[in-house]
């Protein structure tokens, strides 16, 4: 195997089973590769009196005509309450189907015991994306997969789905409120998930579209984020997810001292620097120092008086109270993280829905991510020259999603990476990272509670903290009081097999993740 | 005299809490082999403590590094001291402290293990927190007793139980006793730092008394949880006509000086020592809340 | 050093985040040290390794010792090697 070394000085394959893959360059190098969108399949002649409400899964699958081989999708809005991809696989497995393709825009633990059957049993053979944890991840890890799984951030899927790179067959999006003529929505509903965005381009871009839903309302859905034009059917089940489950992992504010701290200091240090004033625009990520950072930041512009011009989700209850206290104007949301963020996607107007497109797609002609003023974000592993790393720890198992995070640090203008600088005996900050997600030079601040550190390409940031009590060191300083209280970081026990490769937003390639020696 | 408005008890036999002990900023640490600690684990605590300072890698930043032992009269007090007296320990909390005889056995005995350990003899400092009645009358010579000994303290909760009362909000049952060290720790020349603040929910409650004892003379107040520490920086920085006045003075006082004058006058009045004094406490306390310039 | 003697099992150790339970048993053959948890294969060596020191600093030769561990740095190991060791020898608090 020939290899390059890329832009964030990782080596990786020239190519790889028969594919040539592009270094990563840098965030803005890279432009789109082919010179056309890709486009669904036209076969479709509609007529007065069609039918598209099917009885069953089965019947869907019949009428779209999936074979084996092919690549079906899904969307992740019900987190860990989804009952959608579960329900598809094993009505897939019932029938037979052999050698298929998922394409999910995340995966979680509820999904885990019927995909692992159908990975095992031969029904799936591969997983494109990211959203690779628990027992998944050590799946994919271990080198089950007979190619390497392309991970991708929320934004890097959009675009690889317009340029045909990813290509879906048959899309099913779980709606929990559907017209008889396939107009779905997210956000009505006994099972509402806020909103559809994930399945926005999947719907535009895929051969056939399959909603099911618990929540079948006659024509017309007065208000609807997909269109009936590209919907084929429509079949009604009992119970397409638990929204009570989409509150799964890390989202309630962070009760640990350290972890307070670490929120409070990157509120300082965000208004220190000056990204804090009437009308900035912010996002922060989900777990619990990103929810103590919102309620810290919230006191700070109740303080100063500040409003915030909008801000973007994941959409917890914490910017729902902003958003009604006016302290921030409008809201985006491509991902609800709680029932109070669906309530509100319903009643407040100025919460508006936004596509993954529109929110991180960067090979298009606009982008929410490139209007953010601060952002924060969470790590797995930084390293000294500020690369994140978001989807491996030391262990070398894949573990957590990408999700936005290499699209917002690309676009935001100041981006802050809030760690721990050791968890347990693990040190955080490293000398390089297990796995480079996110590359330095779209990260400005690493924030912990032992000290901050900038990165030196923002000499003006240094300057404006000149005469701050905020703890600024070095990143080498902090990586050696990581390594000398922990004892240094462990090598992940990887082989030689290529498991996944780590594709950068604009469809090349960062970083490459072998599999890990058992 | 060293700043100690705030001082962060830690419990002695929980690591991460150790480990993360110094991130806060506290002016004071007190690991605590004490009252956090129940009978089966004292031995645990200890030498779980001990290793703390032994280690170098982990860094306590700008806090002093103290340790609360258990009583000398308990069979835990001397062992806590065998274990725990090394380089890094700068000070020693000693509980119930009852007669200046207490302050005396401890100082010697830390002047012996000094010696044997081959560390600098007197550098650990000695604070002793008074929680009985007895205590508070002895107060004065308690504070009077060790060259050693910088600070004395009230233990509130213990105190209130030893009198057999009941805490109220505004701060009756422990008033006379809160006075009484004040006075004795001013009459023999060191500090008083007040009691914990129990409701950890209660930032404005926290805000009030540290304020009050300030402004009675305390010099600091003592924290148990991490978020306290910032409340009580807070009540213990000088407002901005404090940190002018206070400026005013020592300006007054340098020009004095200059002029080879002997009397120094701020207006009409008249600066001697505990004025000075006073301002120099300000300053200081505006410094290390970051409110002066880099030159002053 | 004349070897320590334990006389009965000794623990030492919460299972809190960074912190280990230490179990001692008096043995025969030397000192063996079995460690479980959930980082076992990234830390089982090192906290083999700090646990064998510390006992043999205390002078002790012969010791079975199990460990249960929750990431814990060195200085914690030693204290709760030393606990356990010490009330394995029947020390009191």
């Amino acid at each position: 195997m020939e290899w390059v070394i890329n832009g964030a000085e990782r080596r990786i394959p020239v190519e790889i089973d028969g594919v040539k893959l592009l270094p990563y360059r840098g965030p803005f190098v890279t432009p789109p590769q082919r010179e056309r969108k890709y486009g669904a399949r036209l076969y479709h002649l509609s007529r007065p009196g069609q039918q598209k409400i099917l009885r069953s899964i089965e019947e869907a699958v019949k009428r779209v005509g999936l074979t084996d081989g092919m690549t079906i999708s899904f969307h992740h809005h019900f987190r860990n309450g989804d009952r959608v991809m579960n329900m598809v696989l094993e009505t897939l497995e019932r029938m037979g189907f052999k050698n298929l393709t998922i394409a999910p825009s995340s995966l979680f633990p509820c999904q885990e015991e019927v995909l692992l059957r159908c990975l095992k049993n031969g029904v799936v053979k591969h997983i494109e994306g990211g959203g690779l944890r628990g027992k998944i991840g050590r799946y994919v890890s271990e080198g089950n997969l007979e190619r390497p799984v392309r991970i991708r951030s929320h934004g890097g899927r959009v675009r690889a789905i317009e340029a045909g790179e990813l290509h879906i067959d048959v899309a099913f999006i779980g709606a929990p409120t559907a017209d008889e003529m396939g107009n779905l929505t997210g956000v009505y509903g006994p099972s509402a998930c806020g909103p559809l965005s994930y399945s926005m381009a999947d719907a535009l871009y895929a051969d056939r579209v399959v909603a099911i839903t618990d929540n079948l309302v006659p024509f017309p859905l007065d208000r609807f984020s997909i269109s009936m034009e590209y919907v084929d059917y429509v079949v009604v089940v009992d119970k397409i997810g638990n929204p009570e489950d989409i509150v799964f992992g890390s989202l309630k504010v962070t009760s640990s001292p350290t972890r307070l701290k670490i929120a409070k200091d990157a509120v300082r240090l965000a208004y220190e620097t000056g990204y804090v004033k009437e009308g900035f625009t912010f996002q922060a990520g989900a777990g619990g120092i990103s929810l103590a950072f919102v309620n810290f930041l919230a006191e700070l512009m109740r303080e100063k008086g500040i409003r915030a011009r909008w801000a973007n989700g994941g959409t917890t209850s914490y910017l729902v109270d902003m958003l009604r206290e006016d302290l921030v104007e409008y809201l985006t949301t491509a991902q609800a993280f709680d029932l109070t963020a669906i309530d509100s996607m319903r009643v407040d107007k100025n919460h508006l829905e936004v596509s993954i497109g529109f929110y991180a797609n960067p090979h298009n002609k606009g982008t929410l991510v490139n209007l953010l003023d601060l952002a924060v974000l969470g790590a797995t592993e930084v390293d000294e020259n500020f690369n994140v790393n978001t989807v491996t720890y030391s262990s070398g198992y894949l573990a957590e999603p990408v999700g936005g995070h290499s699209d917002v640090a690309a676009g935001s203008k100041l981006t802050i990476i809030t760690v721990p600088l050791i968890r347990g005996r693990f040190p955080s900050v490293v000398e390089e990272v297990t796995t480079v997600v996110t590359p330095g030079e779209t990260v400005d601040a690493v924030v912990t509670e032992r000290g901050i550190a900038i990165n030196p390409r923002r000499e003006d940031l240094l300057e404006r903290l000149e005469g701050s009590d905020l703890p600024i060191r070095d990143i080498e300083e902090l990586r050696r009081e990581a390594y000398s209280l922990t004892g240094g970081k462990k090598e992940p026990p990887f082989g030689e097999k290529i498991a996944a490769l780590v594709e950068y937003r604009d469809g090349t390639i960062i970083d490459v993740v072998r599999e890990v020696k058992t | 005299m060293r700043l100690r408005r705030s001082r962060l008890y830690v419990p002695g036999n929980n690591p991460s809490m150790l480990v993360n002990a110094g991130v806060y900023g506290a002016d004071v640490l007190t690991f605590d082999l004490e009252d956090s600690v129940s009978p089966g684990e004292k031995l645990a605590a200890r030498l779980l403590v001990g290793e703390l300072l032994k280690e170098k890698t982990v860094d306590f930043g700008r806090s002093e590094v103290t340790v609360r032992i258990n009583p000398l009269s308990t069979p835990y007090g001397k062992k806590d001291l065998l274990e725990i007296v090394c380089e890094r320990l700068e000070g020693i909390y000693l509980p119930k402290t009852e007669s200046e005889e207490d302050v005396i056995k401890l100082d010697e005995l830390l002047t012996r293990l000094e010696e044997e350990k081959g560390l600098e003899v007197g550098r650990i400092k000695l604070f002793a927190i008074i929680e009985t009645a007895k205590g508070v009358l002895n107060a004065y010579q308690i504070a009077s007793a060790s060259k050693r000994l910088e600070a004395i303290t009230i233990g509130g909760e213990d105190l209130t139980a030893d009198l057999g009362g009941e805490r109220t909000p505004d701060g009756m049952t422990l008033f006379t006793a809160r006075q009484m060290i004040l006075l004795a720790a001013r009459a023999a020349g060191v500090q008083a730092l007040d009691t914990v603040y129990s409701d950890i929910k209660d930032s404005d409650g926290l805000y009030q008394e540290a304020v009050t004892v300030r402004k009675m003379g305390y010099d600091g107040k003592a924290a148990i949880h991490p978020s306290q520490i910032e409340v009580i920086h807070r009540a213990f920085t000088p407002t901005e006509e404090e940190i002018e006045y206070a400026r005013r003075v020592i300006e007054a006082l340098e020009t004095a000086k200059k002029e080879g004058s002997g009397v120094a006058a701020l207006g009409s009045k008249m600066i001697d020592r505990p004025i000075v004094k006073r301002a120099e406490r300000i300053l200081e306390r505006a410094k290390a809340a970051g409110l002066l310039s880099r030159e002053e | 050093m004349p070897d320590e003697k334990l006389v009965k099992e000794g623990v030492a150790g919460t299972d809190k985040k960074m912190d280990l339970i230490v179990t001692i048993f008096p043995g025969k053959g030397g000192i063996e040290v079995e460690v479980e948890g959930k980082d076992v294969e990234f830390f089982g060596e090192d906290i083999k390794r700090v646990t064998a020191e510390t006992l043999k600093e205390m002078g002790i030769e012969n010791a079975k010792v199990k460990i249960v561990e929750r990431s814990p740095l060195d200085f914690t190991i030693r204290a709760r090697v030393r606990a356990a060791a010490l009330r394995a020898m029947g020390v009191e608090e």
